[in-house]
C-alpha cells in the first residue's frame, strides 16, 4: 500500500473494539449513518433486474425513491459506512483521523440483517455501502467484499448494490466486489489534483484515478466480451464466458466538493466532462461544501495564499454554509452536457468562469447566442429544440413526434405539457412569436429574472446560505427546476 | 327521445368501462349523442336519457382486444391506467379518445397536441407517476410473518402495483391494503397474487400496524440521522413527498 507509510497512528480503534457486542445496534446504526450522510449518491437507478422468482429483491433502471429526508433528498438505499474509524486525515471529512468522534464499526453479518429486513419492509432499493480505512484499504475492501458475499451468494440478495472502491485496495478486491455490486464509484473528492494535495494529504490523484480506470476498462472488457458479431450487447452469451453476474451494471459515478477550493466552474465543469468522456462515467456528483471541521478561515488563508490568491473569492461567495444554488447550477450544466448535447467549452470560458446567479446556465448561454433564435417549432429539428431554454427532452421529443399530425400552434404545446414561461421569448410557432416580444439581451434578460423572483418562494427558517449576494439574497433561493425535481422524483439526483 | 342525449352510467371497474364503451360504440353509430359517467350523476338533466351499464366480461374483453389489434399496445396501456383515475370524467375521456383512435390508428398516440389525446394522456400519466411513487412509498409491517401494508392512495394503483412487489417478494406472504376502496392485494409466498374487494379490515389491524418493532425503531433512526441540518428544506420535502402520502409511512409516525 504506497499509503501505508503516511499512516501516523489508527485512532480510537481500540474504542471501536472494546465496543464491540457492548454497543447497540441502533447506537451504532446512528453514528455510521450520521457518518456516511455528506455522501450525496443515493441513485437506485441504472440496471433493470426482475427477480428470480425465488429469493427476495429486483432492481427498476429509473430507479425509485423510498422517502425524503427533511433536507429535500431522496432516501432510495441504506446509506451507511461499514466503520468510521479512519486512518486518514482529509480536512473536509468528519471522519478524520484526529476528530474527536464517537466511532463504531458494523460487523458484515450486522449490515446484513439491516438490508435484508429493511428491504423486505419496502423501506430502501438496497443498500449503498462505503467506509473510513480501516488498517488499510486492502482489509476495508476486504471486509466490503465479505459483506456483498454474503448478501448476494448466502441470501441470494436480489436487490440495488452501491460500493465504493477504497482508493489503494488491490485490483483483484476490486474485481470480485465489482462482479456482486450494482454500482461503484471512487470519490475524486476535489476537482483539481492541486485541491486534492491540500485538503487530503494521504490520497492522490492517482490512487484515485486508478481504481476508476480499472472499472472502467472492466466495464468495457465485458462489452466486448457479451457482444455478438455485430457489436450488438447479447446476454445469452454470460454462459460462454463464464460469470454469473455482470460487472458493474449500472456504470460507476464519482464525486467532488464544491466551495472547499477555489476551483472555478468553468475548471469543474472541464472536469466533469472529461471524466464523462475519459472515464465512461455515468454520473458525476457534486456536493457543496459543508464545513464540518470548521476549517474554512484557515483554509481560505492558507489556500489563497498558495494559489497565489483568489481576489476574495470566499468574501464574494460569503460561504457561512454551504454553497447550494452554485451546486445547484453545476448540476444543471451538468445535465446539458450529459443529455442536451452542450461541451463545457459552449457554457463558460477562461473570461467567463462562473455560472450566473439569477439564471440557468441554458438561459445564459441562448441569451449569449440570441442569433440563433427564434426557432420555429414547426422545423427545427430536435437537437436545436433542446436548445432552447424551457425546452427539455420530453417536451422535445413529443413536438417532434405530435408535428407529424398537423401544424403546431401555442395553444397546442401548452396542451402537450410544454411550458412556455421562458421558452416564449425563444420559439415562434408559423412564423409567429407567443407575444410581441423583441429579440434583444436586455429585455429577455429583465423578463426571465423577474418571471423567477415572483415565483420564488419565502425563505425558509434555517435556510441563510448566501452566494454572491447583487441585489436582495431573499430571492436567490434555489428552487429545483422541473429537470431537477423529475430526476429527484426518480431517484437520479 | 331518439334524438336527446344517452347517458350510460358505469361501475367504477375497468369491466364495466369497457362494456360501456361497447354499448356506447353501437348507439353512437345509430346517430345518437352518447356520453359516459362513473357513478349517478349529482346533476341530472331532464334532457337526456339515463342507462345504467351493468359489466359484461364478454363485451369488455372485445373492447381490450380491439384495442390492442386497430390501435396499439401503448393505447391499451393507457386506456387501463386512465380507467384507475378518480376524475368523473373518465370514462367520457377514455370513450372520446377511442372513437378518435379507431379512425386514426396506433400513430394517434403522438399527436400530443390533440385534446381528446392530452386529456387520456393526462389521466393515464397521473396514475403511473402515483403508481411509481408507492412502488416505494409503501411500508409493510411484520405481523406475525406476514407482510402486511395499508395505504390510502388517490388513484387505484393497487391492480398496477402487484406485480412489481409480487416480483420483488415471491417468498413472502404479503398484503396491501387500499382503505379508500376497501381492496386488497393478497399474495401467498411463492403463489399468484390477486385482489380481493370489499374488504373490511380487523379492528386490530391499526393497532398492530403502529405497533413499534426493532426494524421501525432502527428505521426512524436512520431516517431522522440521514438528513444534512445545515441543508434543511422542508419545502422541498414537501414538493417531493407531499403531506397526505405521509399518513401511512413508519418513518413519519410519532
Amino acid at each position: 500500500m504506497e499509503s501505508e507509510h503516511t499512516i501516523t497512528r489508527l485512532p480510537k480503534k481500540a474504542a471501536v473494539f472494546s465496543h464491540q457486542g457492548v454497543m447497540p445496534l441502533e447506537e451504532k446504526l446512528r453514528i455510521l449513518t450520521d457518518a456516511a450522510k455528506y455522501d450525496v449518491a443515493c441513485t437506485s437507478s441504472g440496471v433493470e433486474r426482475r427477480g428470480d422468482g425465488a429469493h427476495m429483491g429486483s432492481a427498476a433502471a429509473c430507479g425509485i425513491c423510498h422517502t425524503f429526508a427533511g433536507d429535500g433528498r431522496c432516501v432510495s438505499l441504506l446509506k451507511i459506512l461499514l466503520t468510521n474509524v479512519c486512518v486518514f486525515d482529509c480536512k473536509y471529512c468528519i471522519n478524520r483521523a484526529s476528530n474527536d468522534v464517537p466511532r463504531a464499526a458494523f460487523t458484515p453479518e450486522e449490515v446484513v440483517r439491516l438490508t435484508l429486513e429493511f428491504y423486505r419492509r419496502n423501506y430502501i432499493e438496497g443498500l449503498f455501502l462505503s467506509s473510513g480505512v480501516i488498517e488499510s484499504p486492502a482489509h476495508t475492501m476486504e471486509l466490503l467484499y465479505r459483506t456483498l458475499f454474503l448478501l448476494r451468494e448466502q441470501y441470494h440478495f436480489q436487490g440495488y448494490i452501491h460500493v465504493k472502491a477504497i482508493p489503494g485496495a488491490p485490483p483483484e478486491l476490486i474485481d470480485l466486489v465489482g462482479h456482486l455490486a450494482d454500482r461503484m464509484s471512487v470519490n475524486l473528492e476535489l476537482p483539481t489534483g492541486e485541491g486534492l494535495r491540500q485538503m487530503a494529504p494521504h490520497k492522490t490523484r492517482k490512487t484515485i484515478l486508478r481504481p476508476m480506470r480499472q472499472i472502467q476498462q472492466g466495464i468495457q472488457e465485458q462489452r466486448l466480451e457479451l457482444a455478438d458479431c455485430h457489436g450488438r450487447y447479447c446476454p445469452d452469451r454470460r454462459a460462454d464466458v463464464g460469470f454469473k453476474r455482470r460487472f458493474v451494471p449500472a456504470g460507476q459515478s464519482t464525486q467532488m466538493i464544491i466551495g472547499a477550493t477555489p476551483e472555478s466552474d468553468f475548471q469543474i465543469m472541464k472536469v466533469a466532462e472529461s471524466l464523462y468522456q475519459g472515464y465512461e462515467l455515468k454520473r458525476v456528483f457534486y456536493s457543496a461544501y459543508v464545513d464540518v471541521n470548521h476549517q474554512l478561515p484557515q483554509l481560505t488563508d492558507s489556500l489563497l495564499r498558495e494559489t497565489g490568491g483568489a481576489d476574495g473569492f470566499y468574501e464574494k461567495r460569503g460561504m457561512a454554509s454551504p454553497p447550494l444554488l452554485r451546486e445547484h447550477r453545476l448540476y444543471q450544466a451538468d445535465w446539458l452536457l450529459r443529455y442536451y448535447g452542450f461541451a463545457a467549452d459552449e457554457l463558460l470560458s477562461e473570461e467567463k468562469p462562473n455560472f450566473n446567479v439569477l439564471i440557468d446556465p441554458k438561459c445564459e448561454w441562448a441569451l449569449r447566442h440570441l442569433e440563433q433564435f427564434p426557432v420555429e417549432v414547426n422545423r427545427a429539428d430536435y437537437y436545436t429544440l433542446l436548445r432552447v431554454p424551457g425546452l427539455g427532452v420530453r417536451s422535445a421529443r413529443r413536438i417532434v413526434a405530435a408535428r407529424k399530425h398537423g401544424k403546431l400552434e401555442f395553444a397546442d404545446l401548452r396542451r402537450m405539457g410544454v411550458v412556455l414561461k421562458r421558452a416564449q421569448y425563444f420559439l415562434t410557432c408559423q412564423g409567429k412569436m407567443l407575444y410581441a416580444t423583441k429579440i434583444e439581451e436586455d429585455f429577455i434578460t429583465r423578463q426571465l429574472v423577474a418571471d423567477g423572483r415572483t415565483e420564488l418562494p419565502p425563505v425558509e427558517d434555517g435556510i441563510t446560505f448566501r452566494q454572491m449576494s447583487l441585489f436582495d439574497d431573499r430571492s436567490f433561493f434555489a428552487e429545483p427546476d422541473v429537470e431537477s425535481e423529475r430526476s429527484a422524483a426518480y431517484g437520479q439526483l | 327521445m331518439d334524438s336527446c342525449k344517452l347517458v350510460l352510467i358505469c361501475e367504477d371497474s375497468f369491466d364495466s368501462i369497457m362494456t360501456a364503451v361497447y354499448d356506447g360504440w353501437r348507439y353512437r353509430n345509430q346517430g345518437r349523442v352518447v356520453e359516459l359517467t362513473v357513478g349517478q350523476p349529482f346533476d341530472a338533466d331532464l334532457f337526456s336519457e339515463y342507462q345504467t351499464v351493468a359489466a359484461d366480461l364478454e363485451k369488455a374483453v372485445k373492447v381490450a382486444a380491439s384495442i390492442r389489434k386497430k390501435i396499439s399496445e401503448r393505447a391499451h396501456i393507457a386506456v387501463y391506467q386512465a380507467a384507475m383515475h378518480f376524475a368523473p370524467d373518465r370514462a367520457q375521456a377514455i370513450f372520446l379518445f377511442l372513437t378518435l383512435a379507431y379512425q386514426k390508428g396506433g400513430s394517434i398516440m403522438d399527436d400530443y397536441g390533440n385534446p381528446h389525446v392530452a386529456r387520456l394522456l393526462a389521466l393515464s400519466r397521473k396514475v403511473s407517476n402515483e403508481t411509481h411513487l408507492f412502488r416505494g412509498f409503501v411500508r409493510f409491517h411484520d405481523v406475525s410473518g406476514v407482510l402486511v401494508s395499508r395505504i390510502e392512495p388517490k388513484c387505484n394503483v393497487l391492480p398496477l402495483l402487484g406485480d412489481d412487489f409480487a416480483d420483488r417478494f415471491p417468498g413472502e406472504h404479503w398484503a396491501i391494503y387500499d382503505e379508500r376502496r376497501k381492496l386488497a392485494a393478497i399474495h401467498p409466498a411463492g403463489g399468484e397474487w390477486g385482489l380481493v374487494s370489499q374488504i373490511q379490515a380487523d379492528p386490530a389491524l391499526s393497532e398492530q400496524l403502529e405497533r413499534e418493532g426493532d426494524y421501525e425503531k432502527l428505521w426512524k433512526t436512520f431516517f431522522n440521522t440521514i438528513e444534512i441540518e445545515s441543508r434543511r428544506n422542508p419545502r422541498c420535502q414537501r414538493t417531493m413527498l407531499p403531506n397526505w402520502y405521509r399518513k401511512n409511512m413508519t418513518e413519519f409516525r410519532t
